[in-house]
């Protein structure tokens, strides 16, 4: 295991599905388990091809990375409860849905645990409080019951629509 | 007639047949890099292409779904197909504290609440009650999901189920020996009721204990939807008798402190009767935990410590010193409830426990180990304190 210092220092690319290539300090890059795991099995030479994100999904989740990445030596050495990254993920995270979308998708595929968590919490409280159209209408999610099915979810739930 | 909405759930879950493309890691061909880590390929087209919330992977929708309350949960699986069968394979939380106020429900709501790492939290169930059910409406238990409510007056009058999740409720017949029967408070003329199954399934029976003469009292069982009358089966029940459904089979104490077994098919049949092991008849209580019937005896405000658990096994009482993942709560109405510790994590409760309101304390709930034989006072808000006076402490499994 290398020292962190040596870590910061260390850089690996890595290329969006879009052809955009990034360059990262390791620290942030394992961020990423799936990236972790790479590095740890000696599988990193050149840039490593991420074909499921686009260049600007991959920006957005480095500059989280980057953020904890940080964070995380801050708390190693002066053990202060974060309130500080706290409020930086919050609007962070304050984006639109189709960034949102990305950023979910980018998380689970980079195994990236506490992006995911709060990719699913901000998705959680934009439902909270929504009635069934609200909801659909945010995230333009198509009605795919049929007539007779969307009547009798009305009738035997109605106030799932009020 | 309407229809069983579980049923209707279930349904629409099937013809939900949109071919799944995402969370598959497809395999594929060209660079030994891409050998080595199939997971680096595409999940399906172009990541544009799949903007899709309702198509979003099953595992983040349930991590989506898990962080809902109980109303935003059965909103969520009303948006779209793919949606309706996570959630419908994502049930909502096993167990609800359910709080009354008093036996009348009129004008407070229930009160849910759960516990989440030990503390207590009010549920928001969202559910205007004393609106949508009337004026003067009594609580007289709770089971698989639905409450026994009675009502008077205005529009409403009789014993009727109602669901707070899908708010449907569901008349038991008013016919009795022949005559229409008439709620009667507070006692009640129906003293406890139990239901075989959800009453929106077809094979639901409810066994209810009538109170008759003032001394004792019959058992009489109908079929919700099907039967406009109650059927007695048997008269020498206890005032205060003790129901439980275990795997189909009525266990019913009777006045000479007997368990009687029933079965029903469709007749209620007795198969057998078995005393108990001890004669403290008053202090007893029943539950159906894991398929097993369990009975508790001894008064737990005196000396937790020195009540008995007994399990039946076939037909001989075995006594229990550890119930393992499992933990029992006592109802003030004499009721007990069992739950397995394994369906409530993240509540902090406990298995091997006992739970119990202690009204002598101030309402407090307790928690007595029988692993280390220790006694404890859960923390309850002070804002949440009110609501547990008089309070009937059941667990609640909402369904829909």
């Amino acid at each position: 295991m290398m020292s962190l210092a040596a870590q910061k220092e260390k850089k690996i690319v890595l290329r969006s599905s879009d052809g955009e290539e990034f360059e990262v300090e390791v620290a942030t890059a394992r961020q990423s388990k799936m990236i972790s795991n790479m590095i740890n099995d000696g599988c990193v030479e050149g840039s490593i091809p991420l074909f499921n994100v686009d260049a600007r999904t991959l920006a957005k989740v480095i500059e989280y990375c980057r953020r904890h990445a940080g964070a995380t030596r801050i708390l190693d050495e002066y053990d202060n409860p974060n309130e500080e990254i706290k409020s930086w993920d919050a609007t962070y995270i304050d984006v639109h849905q189709t960034i949102l979308y990305d950023i979910l998708q980018a998380a689970d595929y980079l195994e990236i645990k506490d992006l995911l968590d709060l990719a699913c919490e901000q998705v959680a409280n934009i439902i909270r409080g929504k009635h069934v159209e609200e909801i659909r209408n945010t995230f333009n999610i198509k009605n795919d019951f049929t007539v007779e099915e969307e009547k009798e979810i009305r009738k035997q739930h109605p106030w799932l629509f009020e | 007639m309407e229809g069983d909405p579980r049923t209707n759930y279930k349904a629409l879950c099937r013809s939900s047949t949109t071919p799944r493309t995402h969370g598959h890691r497809l395999p594929c061909s060209s660079s030994q890099l891409r050998d080595q880590f199939p997971f680096l390929l595409h999940r399906s087209g172009s990541p544009k292409a799949m903007l899709c919330w309702s198509g979003l992977p099953k595992d983040l929708l349930q991590s989506i779904l898990l962080r809902l309350s109980l109303a935003d949960h059965f909103r969520f699986a009303g948006v779209c197909k793919e949606w309706l069968s996570v959630a419908a394979q994502n049930r909502p939380p096993p167990l609800l504290w359910l709080a009354m106020r008093s036996r009348h429900v009129s004008p407070y709501a229930p009160s849910f609440f759960s516990l989440h790492e030990g503390t207590f939290r009010k549920v928001s169930v969202d559910l205007p009650l004393s609106q949508r059910i009337g004026s003067n409406v009594w609580f007289h238990g709770a089971s698989t999901g639905w409450l026994l409510l009675s009502a008077s007056g205005g529009g409403s009058h009789g014993y009727f189920l109602f669901n707070p999740v899908t708010r449907r409720r569901i008349y038991l017949p008013t016919e009795y020996n022949r005559r229409k029967i008439k709620p009667m408070f507070p006692a009640g003329f129906l003293s406890e009721a139990v239901l075989s199954s959800p009453p929106t399934s077809p094979d639901c029976v409810v066994v209810a204990a009538v109170v008759a003469m003032g001394h004792s009292s019959t058992l009489a069982f109908c079929r919700p939807g099907q039967e406009q009358r109650w059927t007695v089966f048997y008269r020498q029940a206890r005032i205060h008798p003790k129901l439980v459904f275990c795997k189909g089979e009525l266990y019913a104490l009777d006045i000479t402190g007997k368990v009687r077994v029933y079965t029903f098919d469709p007749q209620p049949r007795l198969k057998f009767s078995i005393a108990l092991p001890v004669g403290d008849v008053d202090t007893l209580r029943m539950a159906e935990s894991d398929g097993e019937l369990l009975l508790f005896l001894g008064d737990y405000r005196r000396e937790i410590s020195g009540c008995s658990i007994y399990k039946l096994d076939v037909d001989r009482w075995i006594r229990i010193e550890n119930l393992g993942d499992r933990a029992l709560l006592l109802g003030l109405d004499g009721g007990l409830d069992s739950f397995s510790t394994k369906d409530v994590t993240g509540t902090g409760l406990r298995g091997n426990c006992i739970y119990y309101c202690n009204r002598g304390m101030g309402d407090v709930v307790q928690v007595f180990s029988l692993e280390d034989r220790r006694l404890q006072t859960l923390p309850c808000p002070d804002d949440y304190r009110g609501d547990f006076v008089g309070l009937s402490l059941r667990w609640y499994t909402p369904t829909w």
